[in-house]
């Protein structure tokens, strides 16, 4: 599969490292968002971004110049065709079904169309779009951030032609990826398998005792060779935004004992701790 | 004069406290990757020591002492392993406990079909920069993992470290 136009929808934080990532791989992308004012502001800070690394030298002035002429942004209204589209916007099932409806009437057959959703089903999503494109549809999972993180989750839904998913496989491999196949299930892989990373850790300390903390991130950074420990780690990513991870994966599943929250994650949340983005999370930040 | 035995063997529980009996009058350090030191501390005043031995990963490996005991780093360096020093012993320690949760849910997603072994491993290391994948650690310790999320299961009761059966059946 070549893929000689992308369309990324949602210009929030994984929405533009996506289409950084697709203009840097001499993809033509545009880059759409509800709020204009926000597309103009991923636009700039995608510039601002391959600026730097100009003056870092580890890209040339050159090769800046051609991706900022790969990279638009427009309206969704204005756009019409694309190859491959990956939607990246708020997780709110009912609105992704809407946009999927209206992308499906308007897009050519051929086109692929993609969610970047780290918590919905493909089948549910899939559902809101023509039988006949449910083949064309798949989730495909990026990390943040999405220029520097190499893992992208290939989600097949029930209806995903094995073919579209093999060949979307590919050609991320070929454009320097580590893309990984999945089946749809909640969580996917890597949300799913990390959960007790966590999970274990909250329940070796059990209290919101700073020093057990600490001792805990220093073993598995020490002996296991982790870059972070689970606690410097829940505090990076927000402790709300991981207590909300949790508690979908333990919902989607049925509520199994293994997927539990932890009482400690419920307490921080309730108290403001949500991390180093506050100041306050299971240590002190700044 | 009491001696120092570092005992590396990863033995069962009876193999253990005859070891333990056999050296009363002596400092003992001990293998406990899938025993509750604790409770082994309590019982045996001349267990000073405890480290789970068959958890080690990268020649790394969590070590308690309830006392300072010359010659007992030099011993694990004798056998190729880095000790680092912990400040608690609790049954699997931690780096252990934390991996036999994150193998077993690897091995219930490869049960489901979610993904194959390699894309598992992939996604772990690539998505979330884990050093290995969780089968790359679970590659002929199976059954320590098992033995060890059976005694956590034994311990604190519930479904939590219930064992999935794919993970049994290559411990086998």
């Amino acid at each position: 599969m070549e893929i000689s136009s992308a369309l990324v929808i949602g210009a929030g934080t994984m929405g533009a490292g996506i289409a950084q990532w697709c203009a840097q791989r001499m993809v033509p992308t545009t880059l759409c968002d509800n709020n204009p004012e926000q597309a103009a502001k991923a636009l700039k800070g995608i510039h601002a971004s391959w600026d730097k690394l100009v003056e870092k030298e580890k890209l040339t002035g050159c090769q800046v110049s051609q991706m900022k002429s790969l990279l638009e942004v427009k309206p969704l209204a204005a756009v019409t065709d694309a190859v491959l589209v990956i939607e990246a916007i708020v997780e709110n099932l009912e609105i992704k079904r809407a946009l999927f409806r209206e992308l499906d009437d308007r897009f050519p057959a051929r086109t692929v169309l993609a969610s970047n959703t780290s918590s919905f089903p493909i089948a549910t999503m899939a559902e809101a779009v023509s039988p006949a494109r449910r083949g064309q549809f798949l989730g495909l999972h990026f990390f943040n951030p999405a220029t520097l993180m190499p893992l992208v989750e290939v989600i097949k839904g029930p209806a995903t032609d094995e073919g579209v998913a093999s060949e979307l496989y590919a050609w991320f491999e070929n454009q320097g990826k580590k893309p990984a196949l999945c089946n749809d299930s909640p969580g996917f892989i890597v949300n799913r398998v990390a959960r007790n990373f966590y999970g274990e850790a909250l329940r070796i300390v059990e209290t919101d005792d700073e020093a057990s903390m600490r001792e805990v991130d220093r073993i598995l950074r020490e002996v296991g060779g982790f870059k972070m420990g689970p606690f410097e780690l829940m505090d990076l990513i927000g402790i709300d935004v991981n207590y909300a991870v949790t508690c979908s994966v333990w919902e989607a599943f049925g509520r199994p004992d293994r997927f539990a929250p932890h009482p400690l994650q419920k307490q921080m949340v309730d108290e403001g701790r949500f991390g180093k983005k506050n100041g306050r999370g299971y240590y002190r930040h700044g | 004069m009491a001696r120092l035995i570092v005992d590396f063997e990863h033995g069962d529980a009876a193999a253990k406290r005859a070891l333990l009996t056999a050296h009363a009058d002596d400092a003992v350090v001990m293998d406990l990757s899938c025993l509750d030191p604790i409770s082994w501390y309590a019982e045996f005043p001349q267990l000073k020591g405890s480290f789970p031995g068959q958890f080690a990963m990268s020649g790394k490996v969590e070590l308690h002492l309830r006392e300072e005991l010359a010659g007992v780093e030099e011993a694990f360096r004798d056998r190729g392993l880095q000790p680092v020093r912990v400040g608690e012993a609790r049954l699997g320690f931690t780096l252990p406990r934390t991996l036999a949760m994150i193998v077993n849910e690897a091995y219930f997603a490869l049960a489901e079909n979610v993904a194959t072994k390699a894309d598992i491993d992939r996604a772990m290391v690539y998505g979330v920069n884990y050093p290995a994948g969780p089968f790359q650690w679970a590659q002929g310790r199976q059954g320590a993992f098992v033995e060890l999320l059976d005694a956590l299961a034994a311990t604190h009761g519930g479904r939590r470290y219930e064992v999935c059966p794919r993970l049994r059946e290559e411990a086998r």
